[in-house]
């Protein structure tokens, strides 16, 4: 199974090693590249020019090409929804009895966006970072009104668009979060991404000309500053938000039927023994 | 104390506050306008030299709605009292607070279409009643169990000495290497997590690595 909603991965600088790409590429998983014009070689040697759209735009930041992406999914593609990952993630993984399970097929996003359409007021979801989900501690499948990093599915047609030029996407889920939707991020399907800042990319260059993080959680706390402290810990600065206010309830779409009980949509945790993989009791 | 005189006058004669530090969105002119067919206008603008001081978003609502006259208070005070009064009419507003109880009881009792003011995302805000249960909304979803397995109890041991510390060693029949920075006891052996995978078995093609 396959997703059913377009994914655009951005991405600049990262033509030697797309991570994110690489990860679509080996669940054959269809994805857009979109990049800028001048990197349109470097890229297209890398990956398939099908699979590439070109931004109008040079050097605006990621921001604009959020949002543009966005436009163009809506406005071109008429999809309701679409997904947006940050060129930085390795891999992906199920949690299920405490342990993790590598991803070997796009079904999961299939599972996800079938899960995002069951709600009416579900504006946007993705998956948590596999690094801050150990897997001994008890967690729920999901958790609502939360920020979404790296890896968003986005309804199309909601008014908002992407703002700050730094923590754009924590700007937009604190506004869409203030508008009494909601937001949900899964802990049954996680990502692994490469930290923020430790590998080049488009938005290198912005972070080298400023004080990096103390300038995006300032920007930040402009932005929300009822919910939102700028604190240093662990010798660097944070954006500490507070997102407990935000009680909102999913609301589901009427006439909906879900499926009682599991669905695994295919999908079997396995073992591999030998050439073989056998199912994990 | 000035009394409140309210007097008609031609809405041409008006002026909107150029200096005015609050932005009206398209949701609050449309509000206003809902309000001022379905009520009138209740309350005067208050106006200084012919400048609106409070009541701007209702002075662009009658304005799209076309109204030629409306009612005003003329505030006397200079204009730095005016700048003054325009600001505390606007941030006077925004310290009072929601009483829920109160709040729903009044929308439970009005027949009037409420819907322009609290959406039905900001009533859900406002009252969320019971948090999601995750586990029942995941119904129709992957099977999803994952319980407390961390440690009954974690402590931290000081070793006076090299002996000590391989007395210990012995003790538990572990190794302990300059590296280790927790151990469990007895000693838990990793899964191989490489050899682990969800894979689509309804796809022709698993991932081989």
């Amino acid at each position: 199974m396959t997703p059913a909603y377009p994914i655009f991965v951005p991405t600049k600088g990262r033509h030697g090693n797309p991570l994110t790409i690489k990860a679509l590429e080996r669940l054959s998983i269809p994805y857009t590249a979109v990049i800028e014009k001048q990197e349109w070689k470097a890229y297209s040697e890398r990956i398939n020019p099908r699979n590439i759209l070109v931004v109008p735009h040079a050097n605006e930041g990621l921001t604009v090409t959020r949002n543009w992406i966005w436009d163009y999914a809506q406005n071109e593609l008429k999809s309701p929804y679409f997904w947006t990952m940050d060129d930085n993630i390795r891999d992906f993984y199920r949690l299920h009895k405490n342990i993790k399970f590598r991803l070997t097929s796009g079904t999961f996003l299939a599972a996800i966006e079938e899960f995002a359409q069951r709600y009416k007021n579900l504006f946007i979801c993705g998956m948590a970072y596999e690094l801050f989900t150990p897997r001994k501690s008890k967690v729920p499948a999901f958790v609502t009104n939360t920020r979404i990093y790296s890896n968003m599915l986005i309804r199309t047609d909601i008014p908002f668009r992407n703002q700050l030029f730094f923590n754009d996407d924590t700007d937009l889920c604190l506004r869409i979060l203030k508008s009494g939707a909601c937001t949900v991020q899964f802990n049954a399907f996680l990502i692994d991404k490469a930290a923020t800042m430790t590998i080049k990319g488009g938005m290198t260059d912005y972070y080298d000309k400023t004080d990096k993080r103390l300038e995006f959680a300032k920007e930040l706390q402009r932005a929300h500053p009822d919910v939102m402290k700028v604190t240093w810990k662990f010798n660097r600065w944070h954006h500490q938000v507070d997102y407990q206010g935000f009680k909102q309830r999913l609301i589901r779409k009427p006439g909906l039927s879900i499926t009682k009980g599991v669905d695994n949509y295919g999908m079997k945790l396995q073992k591999k023994v030998g050439d073989f993989w056998k199912d994990v009791e | 104390m000035p009394k409140l005189i309210v007097s008609e006058v031609s809405i041409d004669k008006l002026q909107e506050d150029p200096d005015n530090a609050r932005i009206h969105s398209r949701r609050l002119i449309d509000v206003v306008k809902a309000s001022l067919e379905e009520f009138g206008q209740v309350e005067p603008l208050v106006v200084h030299e012919g400048i609106v001081i409070g009541g701007n978003g209702r002075l662009k609502g009658m304005r799209e709605l076309g109204w030629k006259k409306v009612s005003v208070h003329e505030f006397k005070g200079t204009k730095n009292q005016a700048i003054a009064l325009a600001l505390t009419l606007n941030r006077s507003a925004q310290f009072a607070e929601w009483d829920l109880d109160q709040l729903q009881t009044s929308l439970d009792l009005i027949e009037v279409d409420m819907s322009s003011l609290f959406n039905e995302n900001e009533l859900n805000s406002l009252f969320p009643g019971d948090p999601d249960d995750p586990e029942k909304e995941w119904e129709g979803m992957p099977e999803f169990e994952n319980e407390e397995a961390g440690a009954y109890r974690s402590l931290i041991i000081h070793f006076e000495n090299q002996e000590n510390l391989e007395d210990f060693q012995s003790r538990i029949g572990q190794v302990l290497s300059d590296k280790t920075k927790y151990i469990w006891h007895p000693k838990q052996v990793r899964a191989d997590l490489k050899s682990l995978a969800c894979n689509d078995t309804s796809l022709p093609d698993i991932c081989p690595d």
